[in-house]
C-alpha cells in the first residue's frame, strides 16, 4: 500500500516531468495555453471519472498487451529523448548507448522493488525535482516581461500541440488512492506548467522559444546564480531536470510491466522483451532530437490519445549476472572509444574572450586565453577556425569559460548564429563591437593585469551595457560598441 | 540437538556421566565431598575456574552444608540451608551442564533426582569506562563492557519502570551466548517483537562472539553497505531508543549494544543532541548531513569537474587547479584513487597500531609524506585538499558502521564521474536512493519520516524539547505521545 503523500508526490512528479520541458514550445502567447491546458483539464477529468470503476489488472491479456505496447513507445520515447539531451549537453562526443545504459540500469533497479518502493522513491526525489525548479524560478521571476506572453493571435493548432503534452495524464489510472489528493497533484502540476510558461516566454519573449527544441533548457542557460560561486547552473538544473524524466521514463517501464508480473517468477518473458527492447531501440535509433519530437507529437496525436480514451470504455540471480555482464561490457566499450572524450583540467585552452573578424572570405578568430596569451586562428567557416586553433595550440579548445566576444565592425555574424546556439556555448556572454583591430586588442590585453574576458566584463558592469548573447539571439541587436585609446579599454 | 537427560537418583551414575562429559577439560572444578555434621549424606559440587565467586561458594554453600546436620534431608539443602536467593532445581542435566559452563555452581546429592544450582557468576570484567566510540562533551561518561549483566544494569538503572522488560535467550549451539532482549512493553510494535524472537530463534550457528556477528545474522539484506541495526556503546543512547519504542539486543561478551527498527537518520545523531541546546543541536546535525554528502561524492565531483565539466567552476578557480596539476603526470582519476588508497592505507594502520604510535602515523603520512608527494609532483595540492576534506567529512559523522558505508561508497561515485563526468555524479547519488528506499527495518522505511512519514521534529533539525511531544514511527500507534503539558 502507498500512502497519499507518495501517491500524490509520484503523480506531480510523473506528471510534470514532460509537460514542464516541452509545453513553452508549443504555446506562443497565454490565449493557445489556456486552451490546451483546458482540454488538458477535461482528459484529466475523464481519466479520474473512469478510473472509479476501471482496473487494468482486471483487463484481458490483448487490452493489457496494447498498454504494454503503447508504455513501450513512450519509454522508447523518453530514453531517447534523455540520451540526446545528455550527450548533447553533458558527455559530448560519447557513443548515445553509452549514455543511456546507466540509466537504463538503474530504472530496471528501482522497478524491481514493486509500487511501494517506486512509491518511496518518488516522495524522496520530490525536493530533488522541484527545489532547483522553485529556484530557477524565483531567479528569472524578475525578469518576465508581461507584454510578451500576450503577443500573437489565438491559433489551434499550438492548443492542440500544448494539449499532447498533456498525454502523461493517463498515468491516472494507475493510482487507486483519493480523488482528492490526485486533484491536488493535478493542480499543482497546471499551476507550475503555467509559472513555468510564463518565465520561458515573458522573460526574452516567444522568438527565441520558437526556435528551440526544448526551450525552458534554453532559459536555464541564461540564468546566473547570484554569488559567483558556480559559473555555469544549468548543468545543475539539467541534471536535476534528466532526475525527472528518469522519473517518468522509470514509470512507464514499471506500467507496461506491472500487470504481467506473477506470484514467484522474478522477471517474466513479456518484462524481459520490454526491457531488452527498449534498450535496443533506444540505445541504437539515431533520430536527432526534432525528429523525435515531431514523431512522436503526430503519434500521440493520431493513435496513443485515441486509444488512451478508447481502451478504458471497452471492456534473481540471474539479474545480477545479466547487469554484471553488462558493466563488463561497457568498460570493454570504453576501452574501444566509446566513452566521452575525457581531458585532464590542465590539458584545455580555457578561452576566456574571442575576437572575431571576416577578412577576404575568411574569418579571422582572436583567442584570448588567461596570462596575456592569444592564438589567431583562419578559415572559411568555424569548423576550419576550431582546426586552425588546434593546429597551434597543444590544449584542447574550452569554451566554457568564455566571457566576451568581441566583433569587428561591419562583420557579418549571422554565419555564426548556428554556431552560437549550440549547446556549448554559455548564453550569457556579452557582446561587443569594435572599430579597432585585433592587433590592437591584443595590445590591450598585454597591458592589463586582469585576462580580456574579465576586463571586458567588469567594464561592462561598470557601464551598465551587459548585452549577452542570449538578449542577442532573443533579437537584441544594439551591441556596445568597444573603443581602445592607448591600449586602454572603454565603452563608447 | 542435544538429547534430554534427566538427572539420576544415584549420585555415583551422575558422576561418572559429567566426568565423561567434561573430560579433558581442566578448568571445570569437581569436587565430591561428604556432608551434614556426621558426614552422613554425599554431594558433589561443579563449577568453572575462573568464572565464579570462589568466596561466596566457600561462605554461602559449602560452609552451611559442612555444620549443618541435616535432619529433613534432602528437604532441607533444598529448601534452606544455601544461603542463596538465586538458587534453582534442576532435573535436566544438559541444562545443569550449561548452566556450569555460564559461571553457576551445581550441586548434586546423594539420592536426589535434581541438582542445585547456584548464581556464583564473577567473571573477569573492565569495569565501567568512557565510550571511546562516541565520544560526547556534554552527557553521561559511561559505557558498555563485555558483561551482559553490567550492561543490562546500566540501562536498567535509567528506566525504573516495570514496563521494561529483559527478556534473555541464548544463540549458538556450542557458544551458548546469553542475548537480551530490552523493551517497554506498553511502547513496542508487537509485531517486531515477535519476529526479532523468530529471527534469533533460527539462527543455528557454532558460536556468537560479538553483537556485530548477530547482526550479521539478523541482517535482511546482506548486500546493502548501510547498516540495518544501530550499535552503540551508550547506555543513555539505548535507553532513549527504548523510550521511543525500539529494542535493545544486549550480547554477552559484547561491549556494543544493538538498537532496532533503525532509520537513516539514528546514524546521524551524536550523543549530546538531546543534552545541548536544540540549536546548537541542529546545526550540528546539518553539519553532519553535508559532511555525508562530501565524504561520499566529493573526490567523485572533482573529477568530474576536472576531466569533463571545467566550465561549472569559476574561471579564476579553474586556473588555479589547472597550474597546480601541471607537473603531475598522472590522469585526475589515479590521481584522486591513488591519493584516497594512500588515505585509507594510514587510517587503516593508525587503527591497528598501539594508541600513541597511530598518533605518529597521522603525522608521518598525513604531513610529511603528504608534503613530499606534492613536492615531488606525485599528486597536486588540490587533490590533497579533496582528499582531506573528505575524510574530515566522514569522520564527523557519528556512527562507524554508517562511515564505513561512505567509504565504499565513495569509491563508487569515483567510478561513475570518472566514466560519466558529472551525469555520473547524479545518477550515483539517484542509485544510493534507489537502493536506501529498497530499504526498510521491521516494517520502518530506512528514509522515515523523508519516507513514509512521521515525526519530523526531530529529523534534519532537532526541535526543542518541549515541542517533542510525539514519539517516532518506531512506537506503536496507540503510544505515540511522550509529553503531557501539566
Amino acid at each position: 500500500m502507498i500512502s497519499d503523500r507518495q501517491m500524490k508526490r509520484t503523480l506531480m512528479i510523473e506528471l510534470f516531468s514532460t509537460t514542464g520541458l516541452f509545453l513553452s514550445a508549443m504555446a506562443q502567447n497565454l490565449q493557445q495555453l489556456a486552451a490546451g491546458m483546458a482540454g488538458a483539464a477535461v482528459y484529466a477529468i475523464y481519466f479520474l471519472w473512469i478510473g472509479r470503476n476501471y482496473d487494468i489488472a482486471q483487463t484481458g491479456k490483448i487490452r493489457k498487451a496494447v498498454y504494454s505496447f503503447r508504455f513501450f513507445l513512450y519509454a522508447c520515447f523518453l530514453g531517447s529523448l534523455q540520451k540526446l539531451l545528455v550527450s548533447d549537453m553533458l558527455l559530448y562526443g560519447s557513443s548515445e548507448w553509452y549514455v543511456f545504459l546507466p540509466l537504463f540500469l538503474l530504472a530496471l533497479y528501482a522497478n524491481r522493488g514493486g509500487r511501494e518502493e517506486r512509491a518511496r522513491l518518488m516522495e524522496a526525489l520530490f525536493w530533488f525535482i522541484f527545489l532547483p525548479l522553485f529556484l530557477v524560478l524565483i531567479l528569472a521571476v524578475k525578469e518576465i516581461h508581461f507584454p510578451f506572453l500576450m503577443e500573437g493571435e489565438f491559433r489551434p493548432e499550438r492548443s492542440i500541440r500544448v494539449f499532447l503534452c498533456f498525454c502523461s495524464l493517463e498515468i491516472l489510472l494507475f493510482f487507486q488512492g483519493k480523488r482528492k489528493e490526485k486533484t491536488k497533484a493535478l493542480l499543482f502540476v497546471f499551476v507550475l506548467n503555467v509559472l513555468v510558461f510564463a518565465v520561458t516566454a515573458g522573460m526574452y519573449g516567444t522568438k527565441i522559444i520558437q526556435g528551440a527544441e526544448l526551450p525552458v533548457i534554453t532559459i536555464i542557460r541564461m540564468i546566473r546564480l547570484p554569488g559567483g560561486f558556480v559559473e555555469r547552473l544549468d548543468i545543475f538544473i539539467l541534471s536535476f531536470w534528466i532526475l525527472s524524466l528518469f522519473a517518468i521514463f522509470s514509470a512507464y517501464c514499471f506500467y507496461g510491466t506491472i500487470y504481467w508480473k506473477k506470484e514467484g517468477k522474478k522477471l517474466p518473458v513479456v518484462s524481459l522483451l520490454f526491457y531488452t527492447g527498449v534498450f535496443i531501440v533506444t540505445a541504437w535509433n539515431n533520430m536527432d532530437l526534432q525528429t523525435l519530437i515531431n514523431t512522436f507529437q503526430t503519434y500521440v496525436l493520431w493513435v496513443d490519445i485515441p486509444l488512451a480514451v478508447l481502451l478504458p470504455l471497452l471492456g534473481s540471480s540471474r539479474m545480477k549476472r545479466t547487469i554484471a555482464v553488462t558493466m563488463i561490457a561497457t568498460l570493454l566499450f570504453i576501452v574501444t572509444g566509446c566513452g566521452p572524450n575525457r581531458i585532464d583540467i590542465e590539458d584545455r585552452a580555457y578561452i576566456l574572450a574571442l575576437g572575431v573578424e571576416k577578412q577576404d572570405f575568411l574569418w579571422n578568430v582572436s583567442f584570448f586565453l588567461p596570462d596575456d596569451q592569444c592564438i589567431e586562428a583562419k578559415g572559411r567557416d568555424w569548423e576550419e577556425v576550431k582546426e586552425s586553433f588546434q593546429r597551434v595550440s597543444g590544449k584542447a579548445l574550452e569554451m566554457g569559460h568564455l566571457k566576451a566576444l568581441v566583433i569587428a565592425d561591419g562583420t557579418d555574424v549571422t554565419e555564426l548564429e548556428a554556431e552560437w546556439k549550440e549547446e556549448n556555448y554559455p548564453k550569457t556572454v556579452l557582446l561587443f563591437e569594435t572599430l579597432d583591430s585585433m592587433e590592437q586588442l591584443q595590445e590591450a590585453d598585454k597591458k592589463d593585469k586582469a585576462p580580456l574576458g574579465s576586463e571586458l566584463t567588469n567594464l561592462a558592469k561598470r557601464n551598465q551595457r551587459q548585452v549577452t548573447l542570449g538578449d542577442y539571439l532573443s533579437g537584441q541587436k544594439k551591441i556596445p560598441r568597444l573603443r581602445i585609446r592607448t591600449d586602454l579599454l572603454m565603452i563608447e | 540437538m542435544q538429547i534430554k537427560t534427566y538427572i539420576f537418583q544415584d549420585l555415583q551414575l551422575n558422576i561418572d556421566y559429567l566426568n565423561r562429559r567434561f573430560e579433558d577439560c581442566n578448568d571445570i572444578i569437581k569436587k565430591r565431598f561428604q556432608i551434614g555434621t556426621r558426614r552422613n549424606h554425599a554431594c558433589y559440587l561443579l563449577y568453572t575456574d575462573g568464572l565464579v565467586d570462589y568466596v561466596m561458594i566457600q561462605d554461602n554453600v559449602i560452609r552451611p552444608l559442612l555444620i549443618d546436620p541435616l535432619k529433613e534431608y534432602p528437604d532441607s539443602v533444598e529448601n534452606w540451608i544455601i544461603e542463596s536467593a538465586d538458587r534453582r532445581k534442576l532435573f535436566d542435566m544438559e541444562e545443569a551442564i550449561t548452566n556450569i559452563l555460564a559461571g553457576n555452581t551445581l550441586l548434586f546429592f546423594d539420592g536426589c533426582d535434581f541438582a542445585i544450582m547456584v548464581s556464583s557468576k564473577k567473571f573477569p570484567s573492565r569495569g565501567i569506562q568512557t565510550p571511546d566510540e562516541e565520544v560526547s562533551i556534554r552527557g553521561p561518561k559511561d559505557s558498555f563492557n563485555e558483561s551482559l549483566r553490567f550492561s543490562t544494569a546500566l540501562i536498567r538503572r535509567r528506566i525504573r519502570d516495570t514496563r521494561l522488560k529483559v527478556e534473555q535467550l541464548q544463540v549458538g549451539v556450542r557458544s551458548k551466548t546469553d542475548v537480551a532482549l530490552m523493551y517497554m512493553k506498553d511502547l513496542v510494535r508487537p509485531e517486531i517483537i515477535h519476529q526479532i524472537r523468530t529471527e534469533l530463534d533460527q539462527i543455528c550457528v557454532d558460536g556468537i562472539l560479538d553483537s556485530g556477528m548477530l547482526e550479521q545474522f539478523l541482517e535482511k539484506k546482506v548486500n546493502s553497505p548501510f547498516p540495518q541495526y544501530q550499535h552503540t556503546q551508550r547506555p543513555d543512547k539505548v535507553s532513549s531508543g527504548i523510550l521511543e519504542g525500539r529494542i535493545a539486543l544486549v550480547v554477552d561478551n559484547s561491549p556494543e549494544v544493538l538498537l532496532l527498527p533503525v532509520t537513516w537518520n539514528v546514524f546521524f545523531q551524536a550523543g549530546d543532541d538531546y543534552y545541548n541546546r536544540w540549536e546548537a543541536a541542529t546545526f550540528g546535525r546539518l553539519l553532519r548531513y553535508a559532511a555525508a554528502m562530501i565524504a561520499i561524492g566529493l573526490p567523485g565531483f572533482y573529477i568530474a569537474v576536472a576531466d569533463f565539466h571545467t566550465d561549472v567552476i569559476p574561471t579564476d578557480l579553474i586556473l588555479f587547479f589547472a597550474k597546480a596539476r601541471e607537473s603531475v603526470p598522472f590522469p585526475v582519476v589515479i590521481e584522486v584513487l591513488m591519493m584516497e588508497i594512500a588515505f585509507e592505507l594510514l587510517r587503516e594502520a593508525g587503527i591497528r597500531l598501539p594508541g600513541q604510535l597511530g598518533g605518529t602515523i597521522g603525522i608521518v603520512g598525513g604531513l610529511i609524506v603528504g608534503q613530499a608527494a606534492v613536492e615531488a609532483g606525485l599528486v597536486s595540492t588540490i587533490v590533497v585538499i579533496v582528499v582531506a576534506l573528505t575524510a574530515i567529512a566522514s569522520f564527523s559523522v557519528p556512527s562507524e558502521s554508517f562511515r564505513s558505508a561512505f567509504r565504499l561508497l565513495k569509491f563508487g561515485m569515483i567510478a561513475a564521474c570518472a566514466l560519466w563526468g558529472l551525469y555520473g555524479y547524479f545518477l550515483g547519488f539517484l542509485a544510493i536512493l534507489i537502493h536506501l528506499c529498497s530499504l526498510e527495518s521491521y516494517g520502518v522505511p530506512y528514509l522515515s519520516p523523508v519516507v513514509g512519514g512521521g515525526e519530523r521534529k526531530d529529523d534534519l533539525v532537532r526541535m526543542p524539547w518541549r515541542m517533542l511531544k510525539m514519539r517516532p514511527a518506531f512506537t506503536r500507534s496507540d503510544a505515540r505521545r511522550r509529553q503531557n503539558r501539566k
